[in-house]
């Protein structure tokens, strides 16, 4: 195997294929990057058996050939060579009477690395001629929807429903929702059109979400397939498998509060500054922020036995009888850091009833709820 | 003629009337609710009964009445059966040495009989008509004929009522229908081809179909959630004729947190043995974490010569004729069984086996590729395939590879075979051991590899009581902090230090005060026996103080619809699972603040830092400084060391300076 090829695009690929690996050692040859150089490309693949990145780069490919390369020792060989220019190359060539060994030269560097065989490692699926349903959608639309989603993802191992961000086809529509069974979050992508093969929910591993917003820095559209069972990402440079969850996403529509009697609107900068405000004593509470809602005024404020008491008045809109409601300010503080919206509004029923979190702007359809706290008894 | 009232006068030892004499012997069989439940129960399926129906109302203090449909007797031996070892089981004392029904004292009824008011009704198919006998307290006080069908009922009521010490004795009614839920449920398990059909105060608590399928019996027990990941037992082909053993194991990643969810069944008969027991921990050590047991039905069948069942009245103790071959067998089967799912620690260079690498592991196990679905994997075709089948890369789900045939047992030739260059090895405890009456095999166990606290020397380390001036040098495998003082060395557990931390954070700051509570958008469905929605359903609501909302749903199920919240973490699912079973497991006698301070245990040791976590200087430095502020800081909540240490003296010894 004997191949050229710039050092940036390598770099760069190995930046979304390295952090596909699997780690800590579970299966030796998980922790490796694929390397199979034919004529005229190189492609880069990295897997952890639940989701697979694949790159393809250009290359001057003298001899064709693979092998797997301990990723981390890869990444970090390839980040120390210099980048002056931007242009330089990097060689790889197998050395001779080695199999296991391989050398990587720059103009000035020089490495030997020792490699494995490909035996082990996960076939890599055949998609040459394959068809299979597909869409596009703009990256743009897709990062914001995954960004909004993303802060309700759970990580309870034994729920599936709290392992995944569901894409959820339905009428045309899509979806994204997350929860970790104590909030809710469900994204909205309005432009999309998609085959009718995909009318279904997927459910997608949460491990596959900070991948995808990593592709989805590269370039402007992204395409989405649906590949034997599996959702395919694929932009210009990249592509990402992922495996789906089976499983039975619940009804998110029933728990969404309907016919909510107390309508809250508030200014983002003051609810992102009250929040902080009262955050310091509301940490030794269980992060219990209370608000007490008023017809032109609500207080928002914490207490904790050992720390003291912090309150903050601010200005709000309202319609409906006033109530006194907690919520998790930890969970308000991640909607507000990807609501995205000058206003908002906050549309409650009783204090024991999630509440609806959504942007007062009408372009977006963005969705949260959150679950009120208690003090039982 | 004057001798006799003489000594009739002095004499101080008289024979007990035969009232007396039943209710002694009732103490020995009969010693709670549970048991009048078990010897009925035993006498139906002695019968030959195909449904058995059973009643209780309040714990079985007011009515314990069981229905069968099996062959009934005749006027004659329905009032023979209240004497005292009356009984159509067995006749000669050769019988005994292979008894064949799960009853043949011929005391059970007569003892519940005489501490109880009974009454009978039974009609032998051959007959024309049934019979009733009414027996209060021991003395058979009318018998006549009545029209009943084929089989027999009786009830027993007011147990107890004429001896009010053992009354007293009694415990809550939860507690007690626990006890007979839990029996009920063992020969539900030991008897699918029977259909069970158990009520309280005539509401239905659990039934079984009687299909005789094992799965049907499981499925009706611990409901659809246990049911499916259970795995097959299968049993060593070197074993001896007449001998089986089979039934199912729940794996690693579904253990409960107590022991009675296993049923041990010797020849149908359920039993406590105490070489059962030590087989059982033993095979269990390597797989599943202290403290933590799997949901396992285990049905043993011997021929009745090898097998002493007459030990005790209640008959659930058993004596075997060779201990050692039974020992081996139920070792080995359970060995084989769970290291066929090979949730087993890579080999590496840290060693394998250890009891927190299967912790750790089987809460990731889902995501953990194994030998088995390596081979899934490997024999995915490529090209060519229906766009449905299995795609080349993708991964089986938990469920999937549950269901996976489990792999054979390993045979003597190939005993420690690895699998090529996957860096997996087969459980170092699935060796194959001969499985003879009487082989030596018994000691090899004992050396077993995979036995933790074994390790040569670790006696040489002492907990530490005190420490002087003394600093934290580095962290070990980032699990460990190492440190020194005037004494020499000191090892910290970073987890149970952080543990100890953040327990008394929460017991300071929750003394008083209410735990928070975080309600669910979707709320937790909990897994439990019939024996325990009775506790949850009475004392459920105390758990409100703690942060839990249970409650309960037309069809029956339990959801906790809220968790506690401490500093920041709520509860997950498992560890909400874990502490409830827990819970359930001995919540008698146990007060709120208790069972608090054991909530702030489990939270505590799920917030944790953990073994294998990096930690940076200052986060060294800050942990061990907090860890002094604790007042007891050298005892983690669950009572292990936090702290060992390795003397100057030791290490200069050791090395042979003098």
């Amino acid at each position: 195997m004997k191949f050229q090829l710039e050092l940036k695009a390598l770099s760069d690929a190995l930046a979304v294929v390295g952090r596909a690996v699997a780690g800590k050692g579970i299966r030796p040859v998980l922790a490796n990057v694929m390397c199979v150089a034919i004529p005229g490309e190189l492609k880069l693949v990295g897997t952890d058996n639940e989701i697979m990145a694949t790159s393809r780069l250009v290359a001057n490919v003298e001899v064709p050939g693979q092998c797997t390369i301990p990723a981390k020792l890869l990444i970090e060989v390839v980040s120390s060579l210099p980048v002056e220019s931007g242009a330089e190359k990097v060689n790889f060539s197998q050395l001779e009477g080695h199999d296991n060994q391989i050398e990587l030269a720059t103009g000035r560097g020089k490495f030997i690395l020792q490699v494995q065989g490909t035996e082990e490692f996960p076939p890599l699926p055949v998609m040459e001629g394959a068809e299979f349903p597909k869409f596009s959608l703009t990256n743009e639309e897709l990062k914001t929807a995954l960004k909004e989603v993303s802060i309700a993802m759970g990580t309870e191992e034994a729920n599936v429903t709290q392992r995944c961000v569901c894409f959820s086809f339905v009428e045309g529509k899509l979806r994204l929702v997350a929860t970790d069974s104590r909030r809710l979050a469900v994204g909205w992508l309005p432009t999309v059109k998609y085959p009718p093969e995909f009318e279904k929910n997927f459910l997608v591993p949460t491990r596959a979400i900070p991948e995808l917003l990593k592709i989805l820095e590269d370039g402007d559209s992204i395409e989405v397939g649906l590949f034997k069972e599996q959702l395919m990402f694929t932009t210009k440079r990249f592509q990402m498998l992922t495996r789906l969850y089976e499983g039975k996403f619940p009804d998110y529509n029933r728990i969404m509060p309907k016919d909510t009697t107390r309508i809250l609107t508030i200014r983002t900068k003051d609810l992102l500054q009250a929040i902080k405000a009262v955050a310091p004593i509301a940490r030794s509470a269980a992060m219990m922020v209370h608000f007490d809602v008023g017809a032109n005024e609500t207080r928002i404020w914490s207490e904790s036995p050992e720390e003291g008491n912090s309150e903050v008045y601010i200005s709000t809109q309202f319609k409906g009888e006033p109530i006194n409601i907690a919520f998790n300010g930890k969970y308000i503080q991640d909607f507000l850091g990807v609501v995205g919206s000058d206003e908002l509004v906050i549309e409650m029923t009783t204090p024991a009833f999630p509440g609806l979190f959504r942007p007062l702007k009408s372009d977006s359809d963005y969705k949260c709820v959150i679950m009120p706290m208690t003090l039982n008894g | 003629m004057k001798a006799t009232p003489q000594i009739a006068q002095d004499s101080v030892i008289h024979v007990l009337d035969e009232t007396v004499v039943s209710q002694i012997a009732a103490g020995e069989v009969v010693e709670r609710p549970a048991s009048v439940v078990k010897e009925l129960i035993e006498n139906a399926i002695d019968a030959q009964a195909r449904c058995i129906e059973i009643e209780i109302k309040d714990g079985g203090q007011k009515l314990i009445e069981i229905v069968d449909d099996g062959i009934g007797m005749c006027q004659a031996d329905a009032v023979l059966a209240f004497s005292q070892h009356a009984t159509s089981k067995i006749s000669t004392a050769d019988e005994l040495n292979a008894i064949g029904t799960l009853g043949f004292r011929g005391e059970a009824l007569a003892s519940i009989a005489s501490v109880s008011r009974v009454t009978l009704i039974t009609h032998r198919e051959d007959f024309s008509i049934g019979t009733r006998v009414q027996c209060d307290g021991g003395r058979i006080s009318s018998v006549e004929s009545i029209a009943h069908p084929r089989g027999t009922m009786i009830q027993v009521k007011n147990l107890f009522y004429n001896i009010p010490a053992r009354r007293k004795f009694m415990k809550s009614i939860a507690v007690e229908m626990a006890q007979i839920s839990d029996i009920i449920c063992h020969y539900m398990l030991g008897y699918p081809e029977l259909a069970f059909r158990f009520t309280r105060a005539n509401v239905a608590v659990a039934s079984s179909t009687g299909q005789g399928n094992l799965t049907d019996a499981v499925l009706a027990v611990y409901g659809p959630e246990i049911t499916k990941s259970m795995i097959p037992l299968n049993e060593p082909q070197s074993t001896l004729p007449g001998v089986t053993l089979r039934g199912f194991i729940s794996p690693p990643n579904q253990a409960r947190s107590a022991a009675r969810f296993m049923t041990t069944l010797v020849n149908r008969r359920y039993v406590r043995s105490k070489l059962l027991s030590q087989a059982i921990s033993k095979a269990l050590a390597a797989f599943f974490p202290k403290g933590r047991y799997p949901v396992l039905i285990f049905d043993l069948r011997l021929p009745g010569e090898m097998v002493d069942v007459n030990v005790h009245p209640q008959k659930t103790e058993v004596r075997f004729r060779d201990e050692r071959f039974i020992f081996g067998l139920v070792l080995e089967t359970l060995q084989t069984c769970l290291s066929g799912l090979s949730i087993v620690s890579p080999t590496g260079p840290g060693g394998a086996g250890a009891i927190d690498d299967i912790e750790s592991e089987s809460a990731s196990s889902s995501n953990f590729p194994t030998p088995v679905t390596r081979e899934l994997i490997e024999t995915t075709p490529g090209v060519g395939e229906p766009p449905n089948a299995t795609p080349e890369f993708s991964f089986p789900t938990g469920r999937e590879a549950s269901h996976h045939p489990v792999a054979p047992p390993l045979t003597p030739g190939k005993t420690g075979q690895t699998f090529p260059n996957t860096g997996f090895n087969p459980q170092p405890t699935a060796r194959s051991y001969t499985l003879r009456p009487g082989a030596t095999g018994f000691t090899a166990f004992g050396a077993s590899p995979a036995q933790p606290g074994t390790l040569p020397g670790s006696g040489a380390l002492i907990p530490v009581d005190v420490l002087q001036s003394p600093r934290i040098l580095c962290q070990l495998m980032n699990s460990y902090l190492l440190g020194e003082d005037r004494e020499g060395l000191f090892i910290i557990d970073q987890h149970a230090a952080h543990e100890r931390i953040l327990f008394d954070t929460y017991v300071e700051a929750y003394r008083e005060e209410r735990v928070h509570a975080q309600p669910l958008l979707f709320p937790i469905p909990l897994k439990l026996l019939p024996s325990e929605r009775y506790l949850m359903l009475e004392r459920g609501d105390e758990l409100r103080h703690l942060g839990f909302s249970i409650q309960q749903e037309e069809d029956g199920q339990f959801y906790a619809t809220a968790v506690p919240i401490l500093d920041g973490h709520s509860a997950g699912n498992d560890s909400v699972q874990d502490f409830l079973g827990q819970l359930l497991g001995g919540w008698e006698g146990r007060t709120i603040a208790e069972i608090k301070s054991d909530l702030f245990k489990m939270m505590a040791c799920k917030a944790a830092i953990k073994a294998g976590d990096v930690l940076r200087e200052v986060e060294m430095r800050s942990l061990f400084e907090q860890l002094l502020k604790t007042k007891n800081p050298f005892t983690c909540p669950h009572g292990r060391p936090t702290a060992l240490r390795l003397t100057l003296k030791q290490i200069e010894h050791a090395f042979l300076r003098s």
